[in-house]
């Protein structure tokens, strides 16, 4: 049984490739731990505790992300957080939040397999996203610090302009990875020439 | 260059690239620059088609959108392009097009016989004659089809590829003529996120084929200077070749940018179009404006043209349309045209002008050249055939209501004609300012703004270069002001040009006893004489007249027509043309392909997304065929070598029954529940009880809509006081969480309860049978897989090597079964640590279609197939389900409305076929009598139906009338092949009615 | 494709959200009191007027809120969005 163990992440079966000609790199950064937290932002009670497991209070300013050290959080409504762990934390970060957050009313649900995060990266990475992404990408209007929730193609995604390069991180469902990225790759067919 | 009618100097076109096309197969050759038209008429081929019903001969009328007659056929194969415009249709080398509508072939149309019969094809024709005898109308049908067809459709796949983009800009500005280009310097100036579209290969607009001046040099040198100067703007966009279709809500809209269609086939690489999906926050529509023709009769000979075109020709393409023209005008436009043709080396016999005098400037230019202008009169009729060959002028009276006088006839070739100029105000129609007639400029101009939009230019109806520079900087500037930038261009110069008004003049008065072949359509060949019967049958509404004679119906949508025509209506009613009004203008402007609106959301992969669990490949490595359930795919049966489905849907059930099967329930959806409402809050979602379920322990629930319909179901488990885990239908999981939050956000904010989605985190194995909990407790760690101690609907969390896993004994079979679930990243390790551990048990993976026969065995209902919105709980036989002590649940009240409480409601039971060999089809309707005659009262409906291997005959699941208390009749499917499958009606249960199986 | 104001992620692209029908329709408290009538006016019956009419939305594939939209059924112009519980723009009791 324990020979059997492996992590597969939602893109174990797809072939990557390398990025052709001007079409952006497709990037999987695998298994990241990721949290859904709800909680009233008027809560103090509830802010304490998750300053004091995040060092960070979670943003309230709608579409945007903190970084506290190895954590993010990014804002998914006005109550609700998405926590970004390193690989293998998120079990353990979970049971800090549980723990701080006794009391308070508050969930804190780990979604760590039902999420996975792509990197877009090149000078056409926006070009790509916008072939059939409704949010303006704009460097003007949508910067590092900011982050969506939108559509890609016919499936939601998160996503956040990175703070180095000319790209985006990009949370996809699981479920919904193979097709998003087989549509990405199609959808790359067209600066591939360029 | 063998072009016998291209002029020796000027023009835009490359001299020096010849470019070699066929047209209807006959070889010719034109420059690059050309379209396909002016290659044409280079050539001296006016003649390119044949009309729509009666297969006139028709030519070039046009060198823009607008053009009704030279629609062609382009290339053959899958890569034909039916019903292009000749005049937008760039020239490319070896092009192959060809005239539609034309049969043998253009220069001997047989069709053309129908030209002879017109009078008995008048308004209406098909509505009178061929509807009757109904039954006859699909023969009918075929033969005007082939006779009347536009093009052509490809009938092989599109070998083509489709971009598409969405874009987001301050201005977007639609027309690169000089007033779009002068908005777009203005705003792009000022630092604004501008894109300027084009429908042509270059940007200029009319005023390529002009001799203006701005900014104190020739137009066209200033339009290549702002060219050049927006195209460093790094926030300015420019497309050519590319149209705006469609104006929509909120200024959302659509362009199609053709990125290949100009080069030669095998130059072709990449995307073909791009459909662009533009946000603007301000729109600058600089659409321009389209010349009119005058009607009268025979005014459809190849030869006769807009003088607007004539002049293009000239000057932009060094074409000259013809040695001896005639000039025919109601205004001041058309005198340019005569001077171009006089300067194209044409001789102009006469400029024939309906107005009484002409005294302009321009006019007196025309007449010092040594031009003859022919006042207050007009062109009545033409000859000719294949292209024409003279016109009769008469005088017009000053009321312009008749004509008086000799007929004088004179020869010519080249009739360019000017009626004034209807400014393009499709897509300011489109978004929502309703088009203003205005009787001192004899146009329509665009209404009242009702979006974040201005017309300026000719297509706000001003035609004087130095007003409309004024207003396209004005719109330039205030757009991108509105944006938050600080826009200040001053107006580039242009001298302003005095012009004499127009004479409206849209039918020319017909001499008594004459007349005849006036064409308002040329597409669709609807005449002056269609309208005015319209109007004496009692059409009154434009929008009916234009459906009754079909006029604007064609791929020109009557973008030279339509007014003519609502001026004919206006005057056969006797009422203004402001009172007549437009038709609607409507999106899409010029006619877009179906590639550039599918894009790449084609095929299987494609076209919709196609959902997988983490043990998808694992299921494709063993064979499995597969189903779309929703969006997922998933495994539909495992077939062996030389298995049919049956056999291997046979094979999995009775392995699962009689040892133990394993089934991948990812797909469920899952929520996570928690808050210290949580339990009150289910209370009003289920029907049944929630506070009393104990920690550790699940219950079935029924979701239903407020209408008392079920809507999903499931079990939820209690995993803490204040903590649920629901599962819902696969089918139903977004909705059910947007159901509940909306209850939640809209109606109970107070309650304390959040919902997360988690179905995508976990990965669900379903091991069933009566081995089921040796094959778990083999691989599970930590948990007691004793029967008693871990009883049914129960619930517990172990281990599986590091990975801790939660194991729900839950059951869709009847059989002893536990539902194992890991974060799916670790699913593909848990099932086959399960696949592994069961091989001494002989495991067997099954599909859904053995889930299906499995739980039908039972009589467990399946939400949405079972149910189809208007089924109940007790219909289904499942009254236990709903709480008799709770005060109230989401759909409660709607349970003793009187159409719920109805005696014969259709109610589930079961069925067994007399023979039970015999599977009746899924969605059989059901009848009491199948002998009487059709239609026959029908009782229910089969709603699930297979062949049980466990049971060793067929069942099915139906809802019938009052089918509770109708147990032991007989009931009869009638199929529409004529066999009648007869069966008893049952209790909805075949297998195990005891439920000894539950527990192994 | 409407453009259409979320009260916390501001304005996005119609083909993000979801429509919910007509806004402040309330579920009405002890529902075993209600006539068969006063039941089916609840459930079925909605006003689906020419002009201004309020509108639940869902930005289903945003922040998963709902809220209310004023919109004019005709000319399809939104003159706002606020949040449930709040009044719409127009000023217009509701």
């Amino acid at each position: 049984m324990a020979d059997l163990f492996q992590l597969q992440s939602p893109l174990v079966n797809i072939e990557m490739g390398e990025a052709k000609g001007n079409a952006p790199e497709i990037r999987e950064i695998t298994f990241l731990g990721y949290l859904n937290l709800r909680g009233k932002p008027g809560n103090t009670a509830f802010l304490a505790a998750v300053i004091k497991v995040l060092g960070a209070e979670p943003p309230i300013e709608p579409n945007t992300m903190v970084e506290s050290g190895d954590y993010r959080i990014y804002w998914l409504g006005p109550d609700e957080w998405l926590v970004i762990t390193p690989t293998g934390q998120q079990g353990q970060v979970q049971a800090k939040l549980l723990e701080a957050l006794d009391g308070v009313f508050s969930s804190v649900v780990d979604n760590s397999s039902g999420l996975t995060l792509l990197e877009i990266n090149g000078k056409n990475a926006a070009a790509l996203i916008a072939t059939d992404c409704p949010l303006d990408l704009h460097p003007g209007k949508f910067k590092p610090g900011q982050c969506a929730q939108t559509r890609l193609a016919k499936a939601g995604m998160t996503i956040a302009p990175l703070r180095n390069g000319e790209g985006f991180e990009v949370i996809i469902r699981r479920s919904f990875a193979d097709y998003l990225l087989l549509w990405m790759q199609d959808a790359a067919v067209a600066f591939e020439l360029a | 260059m063998s072009q016998r009618c291209r002029t020796d100097k000027g023009g835009r076109i490359d001299r020096d690239q010849t470019i070699q096309f066929t047209f209807n197969g006959k070889a010719y050759s034109g420059q690059a620059g050309d379209t396909l038209a002016s290659a044409l008429l280079a050539n001296g081929v006016h003649l390119v088609g044949r009309s729509w019903k009666y297969h006139r001969p028709r030519g070039i009328m046009s060198a823009g959108a607008e053009e009704p007659n030279a629609i062609v056929q382009l290339e053959k194969g899958q890569y034909t392009i039916p019903n292009a415009r000749a005049t937008q249709v760039e020239l490319y080398q070896r092009l192959d097009a060809s005239s539609v509508n034309c049969w043998p072939s253009l220069d001997f149309d047989l069709m053309s016989v129908n030209s002879f019969f017109s009078r008995l094809m008048p308004a209406g024709f098909y509505y009178k004659t061929f509807m009757w005898p109904k039954f006859m109308w699909m023969k009918y049908e075929y033969l005007i089809r082939k006779a009347s067809g536009l093009g052509e459709s490809p009938d092989q796949p599109d070998p083509d590829r489709y971009e598409r983009t969405h874009a987001h800009c301050d201005v977007l500005v639609v027309g690169g003529g000089v007033a779009g280009l002068c908005a777009a310097l203005a705003a792009g100036r000022a630092g604004a996120r501008v894109i300027v579209a084009d429908e042509q290969s270059e940007f200029g607009g009319l005023t390529l084929a002009s001799h203006a001046q701005i900014d104190g040099r020739s137009a066209d040198s200033w339009i290549q200077v702002t060219i050049d100067e927006l195209q460093k703007l790094p926030e300015v966009t420019l497309l050519p070749r590319s149209t705006v279709f469609g104006y929509h809500d909120q200024n959302f809209l659509t362009i199609n940018q053709r990125l290949t269609d100009h080069l030669p086939l095998t130059e072709r690489s990449g995307g073909r179009e791009k459909l662009w999906q533009v946000r603007a926050r301000q729109v600058v529509l600089a659409t321009g404006a389209m010349e009119r023709p005058i009607t009268f009769s025979n005014n459809d000979r190849p030869g006769v043209m807009l003088a607007s075109a004539v002049s293009t020709y000239i000057n932009r393409y060094a074409v000259k349309p013809g040695n001896r023209a005639v000039v025919f005008t109601n205004n001041d436009s058309a005198y340019q045209t005569a001077l171009d043709l006089k300067s194209a080396g044409s001789e102009v016999v006469a400029l024939v002008d309906a107005r009484a005098a002409s005294a302009s400037e321009i006019a007196n230019t025309v007449r010092s050249a040594g031009i003859e202008v022919v006042n207050a009169s007009v062109v009545i009729n033409t000859r000719g055939r294949k292209r024409i060959q003279s016109v009769k002028l008469m005088n017009l009276s000053a009321d312009g209501k008749s004509v008086s006088g000799a007929i004088k006839t004179i020869a010519c070739d080249l009739l360019a004609v000017s009626g004034g100029w209807s400014p393009v105000v499709h897509l300011s129609s489109q978004s929502g300012a309703k088009a203003v007639w205005h009787d001192a400029v004899a146009m329509f101009l665009p209404g009242k703004s009702l979006q974040a939009q201005a017309s300026v230019g000719a297509a706000n109806g001003t035609l004087d270069l130095k007003s409309a520079l004024e207003e396209a900087t004005a719109a330039g500037n205030s757009a991108a002001s509105a944006c938050g930038f600080n826009a200040t261009m001053s107006v580039p110069t242009a001298d302003a040009v005095q012009q004499d008004p127009i004479l409206p003049l849209w039918l020319v008065p017909s001499p008594k006893g004459r007349g005849g072949n006036q064409f308002i359509d040329l597409q669709n060949d609807v005449g002056a004489s269609d309208i005015q019967l319209a109007a004496r049958e009692g059409y009154r509404s434009i929008e009916h007249v234009k459906r009754y004679t079909a006029m604007g119906f064609g791929t020109d949508q009557g973008k030279t027509g339509n007014i003519n025509g609502m001026a004919v209506l206006a005057d056969t009613l006797g009422q203004s043309i402001a009172e007549t009004g437009t038709t609607t203008f409507r999106p899409n402007y010029t006619p877009v392909t179906f590639g550039a609106i599918a894009g790449q959301d084609l095929g299987e992969r494609l076209f919709d997304p196609i959902r997988k669990t983490a043990m998808h490949a694992w299921h494709e490595e063993n064979g499995a065929k597969f189903e779309n359930v929703g969006q997922w795919l998933r495994p539909w049966y495992y077939p062996q070598v030389g298995e049919s489905m049956h056999d291997a849907v046979n094979r999995e059930c009775l392995a699962t029954r009689n040892s133990v099967g394993i089934f991948d329930a990812t797909t469920l959806g899952k929520i996570e529940i928690r808050g210290p409402d949580s339990a009150k809050f289910l209370e009003m979602i289920y029907t049944n009880n929630w506070m009393n379920l104990e920690v550790g322990k699940g219950r079935y629930g029924f979701m239903l809509g407020e209408d008392g319909m079920v809507m999903d179901d499931g079990v939820t488990i209690r995993l803490a006081h204040d903590h649920f885990f629901m599962h819902t239908t696969t089918g139903g999981a977004a909705g059910v969480m947007a159901w509940m939050e909306r209850w939640l956000q809209t109606e109970w904010p107070q309650m304390e309860v959040f919902l997360t989605s988690v179905t995508d985190h976990w990965a669900t194995a379903a091991v069933v049978g009566p081995n089921s909990a040796k094959v778990v407790s083999a691989v599970c760690d930590g948990i007691d897989f004793d029967v008693e101690t871990f009883p049914f609907m129960a619930t517990r969390t172990g281990t599986i090597g590091e990975v801790v896993c939660r194991v729900n004994r839950i059951s869709f079979s009847g059989e002893l079964a536990y539902e194992v679930n890991v974060p799916a990243n670790t699913g593909r390790f848990m099932w086959e640590g399960l696949i592994q551990a069961g091989a001494e048990y002989d495991i067997t993976p099954y599909g859904t279609e053995a889930l299906h026969v499995l739980r039908a065995e039972k009589g467990y209902v399946i939400v949405g197939q079972d149910t189809d919105g208007s089924v109940t709980v007790d219909d289904l036989g499942l009254g236990w389900a709903l709480s008799k002590t709770k005060a109230d649940f989401i759909g409660k009240r709607s349970l003793t409305r009187p159409d719920t409480v109805r005696k014969d409601r259709k109610q589930l039971v079961g069925l067994i076929t007399t023979d039970p060999n015999t599977v009746i089809p899924e969605g059989a309707q059901l009848v009491d009598d199948p002998h009487v005659p059709i239609p026959m009262p029908m009782i229910g409906h089969v709603s699930s139906s297979y062949y049980s291997a466990c049971c060793g005959h067929s069942i099915a699941l139906a809802l019938v009338k009052d089918g509770h208390s109708r147990r032991g009749d007989t009931v009869y499917a009638p199929l529409a092949n004529g066999q009648i499958i007869e069966a008893r009606v049952t209790e909805p249960v075949f297998y195990d009615k005891e439920g000894a199986k539950s527990n192994g | 494709m409407l453009l259409i104001e979320c009260p916390w992620c501001g304005e996005r692209d119609e083909s993000e959200f979801s429509y919910a029908g007509e806004a402040h329709i309330t579920r009405p408290r002890e529902t075993k009191n209600l006539s068969d009538e006063e039941w089916a006016d609840y459930l079925f019956m909605r006003k689906n007027p020419r002009g201004l009419h309020r509108e639940q939305w869902l930005h289903a594939a945003g922040c998963r809120r709902y809220f209310n939209v004023e919109r004019d059924t005709v000319s399809y112009q939104i003159s706002g969005s606020y949040k449930i519980g709040e009044q719409p723009p127009s000023g217009e009791k509701v």
